[in-house]
Parts: structure tokens; sequence; C-alpha cells
């Protein structure tokens, strides 16, 4: 051996001596046999499955804009909640994007970093709202008075800022492993169980995580937009701007990466956990994932925002304006759960009560 | 009346004694009867020179007598197969025996069908020549349809219902009625009920099928007070004295059904649990209604089947209660089980509804963003580390248990062979 390691019997935990007559490495305690290469194999990869997960982000330098660039932008801010918005400086009347409040103030543009790269708007603002009102249409609890009668106030076009991250990710994750089986006689009940570990390591690489930088975005919702097609994205210009809103970050890259690292690990674990079929019982043991080359970009995505005010409540929703895809939270009409709540329950209890009754009856 | 048999006994070994003094000189003035030598069975008041009366069915009678003494009316039964002794002579010599020279004297000859009551002394006041007439008259027709012993039944009965009833003399089928209360467990509306239903059964099946409640249990076990209530009372139908009883006794709270004659034929071991299985737990409730109909069904559905040829036993199938009683749990359990089952899936329904209101939902992972084809696993490996077996013994099964069906019989103070089965309730 070209180390020397003292080896610890998998099963029982004993010290484990080397065997010249078998070749294997014995366990006096329980009796087991292992061979060598296939134990130094496992201790590689369960060392390199304990050690701690890493994730390594480059950091990220932001660009200013040009002067150029900025001279047809100005600052619009919210005395109601606070939000400090781009716009184009010729747009007319607008409002809160986040609060729908309309009475916002324009100021100088002070000259916000600069994104690199935008995905533009495709979907119109009234296709926008149509989009919504068939969303809020197909909604079983929706109370009929929402429907008829809300008051919308006006839907907003902005562009959120994300983070978006790309990374290679290495992974090594060991897992132990149980198949059952039983079987009987005349005599005997038997129960075998066999006991394996399962070793994998490998490589993925992930495009384009993103991570909404802006604190007035709420994150549920940004979430929830996704995906965006990044094939679309194009370079900065603000020209893009024009007739809509864009917010600036304000949650930087370090406070965004815990979200990104999760997002990776989960998927990592994950996908590795997809490749250990054919076995009955599986659990995770040691895993290790590592980031590496990961890439920070500043991007700005389309989002249609809404506002209404329903019952003394503010119900937000969004649209992406890129997909068309619609969320949101909608108020609920209790009754109207209520009554579905009745109904599906006498749905399913008239028959069951039938069955059951018959299946006692026959069986007992 | 619940005077021990023991002491009864005793009496009537001292009175036979008396007896044997007085009679003879009373055979002196006999002519053409002989006093034969008394049977096998002692007794004071019965003489059976016929021999068709058993051993029980004098120890019965025997105790009936006793009890007409202790109510003031001394009572000798004679029973003569010889066709050359006439019944009124027989009365008259046998009435020497009455002590005071009071009491009633029956006699009854099997070959010629004769049967007269007579009564002597003060008795005559109570037994009246018209009574005496109706008594004899019903024990002639009891003794030409269903034999001598029930005409000696018939006898002691009417004479009973005289002198503590004041009733006058009646031919019945049966001696006791169908449903007794003596320690108020049944209402009278109840008691109307359950009375109507089993007199239908006896009329119906020709068979006792009858009810005793006692406040104080009549013995030292249950199945004693049973037994002894059924022969001493004199409960059964017909010459054989057919019938079943379910004797129930307040206190200590036991009951015993017992079996007699063709009843234990058609009362099987496997049918007296049964029987039991669908009483106890009305019984155990207090609901003595609902178990006495229960007994009530069962008892007909027994009784039809054992008419039919087959007697329910171990392989007879379920009985009608049993299957509207498997419908009923059936049933409860069923809708429990779908109410339970219901109510969880309309809340998982719902919930899933509800969950379409909201659609705003935070990420965990990054699927949608993994470079296709990027995925590569360099190293996998799956070591076999060992086996475990456990091996575990097999339970063997218990033998099946002995099982063959029919009735058991025990012998019960009077030596008559009762069946039955019963317990605390």
């Amino acid at each position: 051996m070209d180390d020397v390691r003292n080896y610890k019997c998998p099963a029982c935990g004993a010290p484990l001596v080397f065997s010249g007559s078998k070749q294997t490495l014995h366990c006096s305690s329980c009796g087991n046999d292992y061979d060598a290469e296939t134990l130094k194999i496992m201790d590689d990869t369960v060392n390199a499955a304990k050690s701690e997960s890493k994730f390594d982000w480059t950091h990220y330098t932001p660009r200013d804009f040009e002067p150029a660039d900025a001279e047809d932008l100005a600052t619009y801010s919210c005395p109601s909640c606070g939000a400090e918005i781009t716009g184009d400086d010729s747009m007319g009347s607008t409002v809160c994007p986040y609060c729908g409040n309309s009475t916002i103030v324009k100021g100088v543009f002070d000259g916000a970093f600069k994104p690199d790269f935008v995905i533009p708007f495709e979907i119109e603002k009234n296709k926008a709202v149509e989009l919504f009102e068939a969303d809020a249409a197909k909604k079983p609890f929706i109370p009929d008075e929402f429907k008829d009668r809300k008051r919308i106030q006006e839907m907003a076009g902005v562009y959120v800022p994300f983070w978006t991250f790309d990374c290679d990710c290495s992974a090594n994750i060991t897992y132990r492993a149980q198949n059952v089986r039983m079987w009987s006689d005349s005599r005997y009940d038997y129960t075998q169980t066999d006991y394996y570990r399962l070793l994998r390591s490998g490589s993925v690489s992930y495009m384009n995580i993103p991570v909404d930088a802006s604190l007035k975005a709420d994150d549920a919702y940004m979430d929830a937009l996704e995906p965006f097609d990044y094939s679309k994205a194009v370079n900065f210009n603000s020209g893009y701007l024009s007739g809509y809103l864009a917010d600036r970050y304000d949650v930087s890259v370090e406070d965004s990466v815990e979200r990104a690292n999760r997002r990776v690990e989960n998927s990592t674990t994950a996908i590795f956990r997809d490749t250990t079929a054919g076995y009955q019982i599986v659990t995770p043991e040691f895993t290790n994932v590592q980031a590496s080359q990961g890439k920070v970009r500043y991007s700005l995505l389309p989002v249609w925002m809404l506002n209404i005010k329903y019952n003394g409540q503010n119900y937000k929703y969004a649209v992406n304006g890129q997909t068309g895809k619609v969320v949101g939270e909608y108020p609920t009409d209790q009754s109207k759960k209520r009554k579905y709540l009745g109904k599906t329950f006498l749905k399913f209890f008239i028959p069951a009560a039938v069955i059951a009754t018959a299946a006692m009856y026959f069986f007992f | 009346m619940n005077i021990s048999i023991k002491a009864k006994r005793t009496a009537a070994v001292i009175a036979i004694a008396l007896v044997i003094a007085c009679l003879i000189p009373a055979a002196a003035f006999a002519d053409t009867v002989t006093i034969p030598a008394p049977d096998e069975a002692q007794s004071a008041y019965v003489f059976d020179n016929s021999g068709y009366i058993t051993y029980d069915g004098i120890m019965i009678l025997d105790t009936r007598c006793e009890w007409l003494k202790q109510d003031g009316i001394n009572v000798i039964i004679s029973v003569e197969n010889d066709p050359s002794a006439l019944a009124d002579q027989m009365a008259d010599s046998r009435a020497q025996g009455l002590e005071g020279g009071n009491g009633v004297v029956v006699a009854i000859n099997t070959t010629t069908g004769e049967s007269i009551c007579e009564a002597y002394g003060t008795a005559a006041e109570v037994i009246t020549d018209e009574r005496c007439g109706n008594i004899s008259g019903i024990a002639a027709s009891e003794l030409a349809e269903n034999g001598v012993y029930r005409a000696c039944q018939s006898a002691v009965y009417n004479i009973d219902r005289v002198v503590n009833d004041g009733y006058e003399p009646q031919k019945v089928d049966y001696f006791m009625p169908s449903v007794t209360d003596n320690a108020g467990y049944l209402s009278e509306s109840e008691l109307i009920d359950l009375k109507q239903r089993l007199d239908g059964l006896r009329a119906d099946h020709n068979i006792d099928v009858a009810i005793a409640i006692d406040a104080q249990m009549w013995g030292d076990t249950v199945e004693q007070a049973a037994d002894n209530t059924y022969d001493y009372y004199m409960y059964g139908a017909g010459a054989g004295n057919d019938g079943i009883l379910l004797y129930i006794s307040k206190e200590p709270r036991m009951y015993q059904m017992t079996t007699y004659g063709y009843a234990i034929t058609a009362f099987t071991d496997h049918g007296i649990e049964e029987i039991q299985s669908q009483m106890l737990p009305y019984l155990r409730n207090d609901d003595y209604y609902s178990a006495c109909m229960a007994y009530a069904d069962e008892a007909e559905y027994m009784l039809q089947q054992a008419e039919s040829g087959a007697p329910y036993d171990v392989d007879s199938g379920d009985t009608p209660m049993d299957t509207s009683m498997r419908i009923w749990y059936s049933l409860r359990m069923g809708v429990f089980a779908a109410l339970i089952f219901a109510i969880i899936a309309a809340l998982i329904a719902t919930r899933s509804k509800s969950r379409q209101m909201n659609t705003a939902r935070e990420k965990t992972d990054a699927h949608g963003y993994m470079k296709p084809g990027s995925l590569n696993i360099s190293g996998s490996r799956d070591v076999f580390l060992y086996s475990h077996l456990d091996r575990r013994e097999k339970p063997k099964d218990p033998p099946p248990s002995a099982g063959g069906g029919g009735s058991t019989v025990h012998i019960s103070s009077s030596g008559r062979s009762h069946g039955g089965g019963g317990g605390s309730y």
C-alpha cells in the first residue's frame, strides 16, 4: 500500500486488518471482508465530501453611466413608500409601481449604475391588463365584487434590477443505501438487508440564476415570474427605458449571493440524487458542493406591476413583461371557499361511504 | 317461595316415617286395595304404583305438595295402573294419610283413564265439589293427551291456583306465564310486549320459551337457580316438559339459559353461545328489554332451524341477528371511515384550490438555469458494504379447538338433564 492508513470497518467501526491469504481487508469483529482498492476510493470521496462547501463568486464592480446616456433620464421618488426610480425625463404622470401612489416626485437624475444587459418589454400594457384579467377570471374563490368593481391603479411597467449568477459547480456526495428483501419458508421468516455506500462526484454548470436586487421588489413575486428568456437579452441602451420606469439595485451582490448559493446547492444535490436509482432507501451522508468561475452580472428584467385596493387592503400583482406570466395574491371569498369545501366533502363522502360499508361487510 | 330443597327433603324423610307409622293401622281397614311399599323416590305425598312417573317427576311433584302444605293444604297424589283399583276407593284409602284428616287426594288410574279429586275435612271448604270436579276433568283430559305426569302437574297447578290465587281450575298449556319479572327490570308495557312475543312463540312451536327474572338468585349458582326454577315451577310444554328458560337474577348479576327435553336438541351449545353474544351487550348496559327481545328473536330462529331438521350449530352460518348486526356494524365503520376520508380529501382539495389564489412563491432551486448537457458525473461507484440476515421463527398456530357441535347436558338437583349456558353480566 502506498500510504499507511488505518481503515475502519464500514459496518461496525472496528479496525480492519489486511489478510494476506485473501488479499482483502478483514474485520475480525463482524467477519466482513472489503477490497482494499474500493476502500481507498471510498475513503477519498468521503473525505472530499466531508469538507466545507465553497462558493467562489468573482467580485462585481459596477459601471457608471456615460454622461451622454444620462441626459434624458430623471429620478422619481415616491413619498409614500420611499422608492427611488429612474425614468424618462419626459414621462407624464406616473404611478409608483411598488405602492400605487400617484404623487411621485420627479428629481434630477443622479447617475444610477449602468446595467450589463436588459431584456426588453415584449408585452404591451393593454395586453398585460388583459392577461391579468384573464388570470383573475380563472381563480376559484375570487369575490364577485373583485371581478366587477376593482379599482385598478395604473399598471406600471418597471425594469426590475437583478443580479444574475453563472457558475461551474463541482460536487462530491456520498450516500448510504439499503435494499431489503423478505421471504419465508415453512419454519422461518427471513429479512435480509444489504448495506451500500454510494459515491458520486461530478460537475454541472449554471447560467443566469436571477436574484432580484431591489429591496422594494418582493422576492417571492420576482422568483415566481421566472423564467425569463435570456436569449432575448441585449446590451443595455437607455433607449429601452423610454415609456418605462427602471429601478436601481439597492441589495448588494454579497447580500444576494446567499440566495444563489442555496439554489445552486439544492439543484446540484437533487440532480446527483437522481443518479442513485436502484435502491429502496437512500440517505445522503456527506455533501460537498463547490462553485467556481462564478460570474455576476447586473441586468434589468421587464415587469408590469399592478396594485389594487380591495376592502381596505392592497393587493399586488406582477406580469412578466416578456412572457406574460401573471403572479400575485388574490383576495379569497370565504363563503365561496366554504361552499367548495362542503361540496367536495359530499362528493367524496357519499361514494366513499357506500364503498367502505360494502368493503367492511364483505371482508370483516 | 325460596325454601331450599334440602330442607324440603329432610321434612319429607321425617314425614315418611310418620306416614309408615300411620299406614299400618290403615292397612287393616283396606280390603281390596293393598298399599304397596314406597317407590325408590322417597315421597310423602306422591305414590306411584304404575311406574310411569320418573324419579325426577316424583321429586318435583313432591316439592310442589310440600309447598302446598306450607300454604295450608295437604295434598296426596296416588297413581295406579291396576284396572281393579277404582279411583274413588283409592282416594279414600289414601285420605287416611292426610294430616288431621284435612286435605285433597288426587287419584289417577292410568289403565282405566280415571281421574278423581276429593277434598276432605276443612279442605272441602276451599276445594269445593264443583272445583274438585273441574280438577278431575282437567286431569283426565291431560292424562289422555299428555300422560300421567302432566295430569299430576295439572292437578297440583290447579289446587295451587284455587288455594293461593282464588282462581277457578283451568286447563292450560303452560303452568307459568312466559315472562315473570320480580326485579322490576321491565316496565309494564315492556312486559306486555315481551309476553305477547313469547306467547306467540309458544303457540307457534309448541315448546316453552320463557323468561324469569328474580331479585335474588335462587340458589348458590345461577345454573342451579335456573334449573330449579324450570323444574319446580313446572316450565315446559306437553308431556315432555320441553322448553327453554332464560333466568336472570338481579343480585348477583347473573343469567342462565336452561333447556330441557326437545329444547336441548334445538338449542346447541353453539346456539346458546350465539344467543349469549347477542344478549350480553344489552344486559351489561342494563337494557333488559332489548336483551329479552334478542333472546326471543334468536330463540325463534333456532326453533325454526331445528324444525327444518338442522339445529343451529357450529357449521351453520350467521343468524339473521348476526347479519343485521354485521350490516349495522359495517355501516357505522364504513360511514366513519368515509367521513374521515372525505374530510381529509375535501381539506386537501380546498387547500390546493386555495393555493392558486396566491402564486407568488420563492424558488429554492436553480433547475431552470442548469446549462443543458453540462452535467458530468465523473465518478460514480456503488460499494457493497455488508449484509445482515434476520431470521425469525414463525409462530406456531395453536391447534384448532375440538369443536364438533352438539349440546352438553348436566344433571340438576331434581335429577333431570338440562342443557344451556350463561354467566355474569
